[in-house]
């Protein structure tokens, strides 16, 4: 009996701490570290309580441990962090009250034997279906925490939050007169609204988590819209500028035959010299490589390196593109592939920037089922370390802007099939990454 | 052991300056020849290659006749018919030279044709020497080659400095000039090349990059300057592989 009982508690120790760092966002967890603390919140809790013999403790106690350890584990506002605290704390107890409940009944209307342990036997299992069905939905529970903040349904369900806790407060037998009062008035009353008031809650925050998302995703779409016509845009000013420069330079040549017929070398040479002059200034050698990006068939992923290319010509930086083949899908999720190369693109532009004859180049294809995006730069900095570069505050810039890299990396790792190559040569870094098709 | 040697290039002069160059490496560095092939016909050369008796070396001008990507489609012909042979792309401006065509035709480096004259020769003589010694020596040896459904990765076995897990399942490869990260357990790489040495949990290291072991510190130092982490666990026996060379 007491086995039970003592697993029970440690099993509510570990689920109230586990869902509420869910919600926080955290997926990757230190098993033993939170094994630990769960034990030393449920020691100091239970001695607490034996001690003062203040019910309300438990929920007081828990409710102050959580938020310090929100504090702890990652830096969210603190409105946030109470809310997860309530939300988490609520939600499991009541859950984990109502399937004791159902367990008991069934139990009990079944012709099964009943024992003097059967309910700290029963307590124990519905904590541990829950602690299952937690880890279940634990992607969910991370995503309803993420999205939740962002929600319209904020406001409603932190009130409702709030009201949950109170009762929950009111109806866990409290010692303190006042509240105890209310207790012998009302426990009934309150359980029923308390469990209609959760089930609410819960509805509230799938809701708000799925048009949260929805609305985001929205916004992602609109934005990337923008890019696209801003490149269109781009593309059409650029065939324009190339019809004029024709039409120039067949002029130009026209009066240079002219001037052959005639036999007259002054006006060869004059007309020579008026081709090449105009020739450099109105087609742009960037303007040339933007239209290899031609190849490239995902549209995101064209006007991204479109408008990266605008940038480097705006800074003077020589950029070459080498697209041999048609892209037409990407061998990693569109979202991370853009993240990916952006950084790299962006890198390479202020590291280019700092070397005498600033140059970078593209290179995307695929050889053999490998998907290969290689972008070289030129280079000032012999003395960087490879492995330096990735840490997350590193910059060879001076100050902590060095974050970049690093989110790269860590996308990277993600993928099995992907493998990232950096190498520093003399005169130039290259960044490839090449990703496995099987 | 004889040698066949093709030179791509339209232009005369560019042509007989780099076949001259060719013969004179080959005499410095007693380099036997079957012969160099000069020609500026992509379909001579291809027929030609069915006469060899020994995988060739290829140096292709990609600008062939003003058509930019002609060199690139040559190296494809001669890459259905010869998997093994040498391809060396000549051109103007290194810098700029598509990295796409050296990865689409295994192709083992690019040239640049206007540098100066020792540079240009040194160049040339690199691939040749590159290329006698190929023959001569088996590719696993030379290489460290990892190839398995996440990755391909095939390095030259001397730049390879140490490999470190980086993460679960996530390692590091580090060469002289690189950083390669990627899928994969440090048990799987011991197991490539006995060359590698496990001096720590979370560390392999090249036998052949080994400078000194400061036994204090509980660490190797490289011969480029870093430093490995040794275990104590495994001290007493990396000593002991060390003594064995």
């Amino acid at each position: 009996m007491l086995l039970f009982s003592f697993i029970s508690l440690l099993g509510i120790g570990l689920c109230h701490i586990y869902l509420y760092i869910l919600l926080l966002g955290q997926r990757v967890l230190n098993w033993v570290a939170i094994t630990t603390i769960s034990l030393f919140f449920i020691i100091t809790l239970t001695l607490s309580v034996s001690l003062t013999s203040f019910p309300e403790l438990n929920f007081i106690i828990l409710f102050i441990f959580l938020l310090l350890l929100g504090r702890f584990y990652k830096q969210v506002p603190l409105q946030h962090n109470i809310l997860f605290t309530l939300l988490s704390i609520t939600s499991f107890t009541v859950l984990k009250n109502g399937l004791f409940s159902i367990l008991l009944m069934t139990y009990f209307s079944s012709s099964a034997s009943v024992y003097i342990w059967t309910s700290h036997l029963l307590q124990m299992v519905s904590v541990i279906i829950l602690a299952v069905i937690i880890y279940l939905a634990r992607s969910y529970i991370s995503d309803i925490g993420r999205y939740v903040v962002k929600s319209r349904w904020y406001m409603p369900t932190y009130a409702i939050t709030i009201f949950c806790s109170l009762l929950l407060l009111i109806i866990n037998y409290p010692k303190n007169p006042w509240l105890a009062g209310l207790h012998n008035t009302f426990a009934s009353t309150f359980s029923n609204i308390l469990f209609i008031a959760t089930i609410v809650l819960l509805l509230m925050l799938i809701l708000g988590t799925v048009m949260s998302k929805e609305r985001l995703l929205d916004k992602l779409e609109q934005e990337q819209q923008e890019q696209l016509v801003a490149y269109v845009k781009k593309l059409e000013y650029m065939h324009d500028e190339l019809i004029t420069f024709r039409h120039d330079y067949l002029n130009l040549l026209l009066s240079l035959e002219h001037a052959i017929r005639e036999e007259d070398m002054e006006q060869i040479k004059q007309s020579y010299y008026e081709v090449l002059a105009p020739t450099g200034v109105s087609l742009n050698h960037i303007q040339i490589e933007q239209t290899k990006l031609s190849h490239i068939e995902v549209v995101e992923l064209k006007s991204l390196i479109s408008v990266k290319l605008l940038h480097a010509e705006r800074q003077q930086i020589e950029v070459q593109i080498d697209i041999p083949q048609k892209i037409t899908t990407l061998p990693l999720p569109l979202a991370t592939y853009l993240r990916i190369a952006s950084i790299f693109i962006d890198n390479a532009i202020e590291g280019a920037l700092q070397s005498s004859r600033p140059s970078i180049q593209i290179s995307l294809f695929e050889v053999n089922h490998n998907h290969y995006f290689i972008i070289k730069n030129s280079l000032n900095h012999l003395h960087i370390d490879l492995q330096q570069l990735y840490k997350k505050d590193y910059s060879h810039k001076g100050d902590s802007r060095g974050i970049g890299l690093y989110s790269a990396q860590r996308l990277i790792k993600k993928y099995a099939h992907a493998t990232l190559m950096t190498e520093l040569e003399e005169a130039y870094f290259k960044q490839e990454l090449c990703v496995k098709n099987n | 052991m004889l040698l066949s040697i093709f030179i791509l290039e339209d232009q005369v002069i560019q042509a007989e300056y780099m076949k001259r160059l060719v013969e004179s490496i080959c005499s410095e560095q007693h380099i036997p020849y079957q012969f160099i092939h000069v020609t500026s016909r992509p379909t001579e050369l291809l027929e030609k290659i069915s006469q060899c008796t020994y995988t060739p070396i290829y140096f292709l001008d990609i600008e062939i006749k003003n058509e930019t990507r002609k060199g690139l489609e040559v190296a494809q012909q001669i890459r259905k018919i010869d998997d093994h042979g040498i391809i060396v792309f000549v051109t103007t401006h290194t810098e700029f030279a598509p990295i796409s065509y050296q990865y689409m035709v295994s192709a083992l480096t690019f040239i640049d044709k206007q540098a100066e004259q020792s540079i240009y020769k040194e160049n040339i003589a690199l691939c040749l020497d590159y290329y006698a010694k190929r023959n001569k020596q088996h590719e696993v040896e030379q290489y460290f080659i990892v190839e398995n459904e996440y990755t391909t990765l095939k390095v030259p076995f001397h730049s390879v400095e140490y490999i470190m897990t980086d993460a679960p399942h996530r390692l590091q490869l580090v060469t002289t000039k690189q950083l390669i990260q990627y899928y994969g357990t440090l048990k799987e790489m011991e197991q490539i090349d006995s060359r590698l040495i496990r001096c720590h949990k979370s560390y392999l290291v090249n036998l052949n990059q080994i400078k000194a072991i400061n036994h204090k510190e509980q660490c190797i130092e490289l011969k480029s300057g870093k430093y490995v982490p040794v275990s104590r666990r495994l001290m007493s026996s990396l000593k002991l592989k060390l003594k064995e060379d």
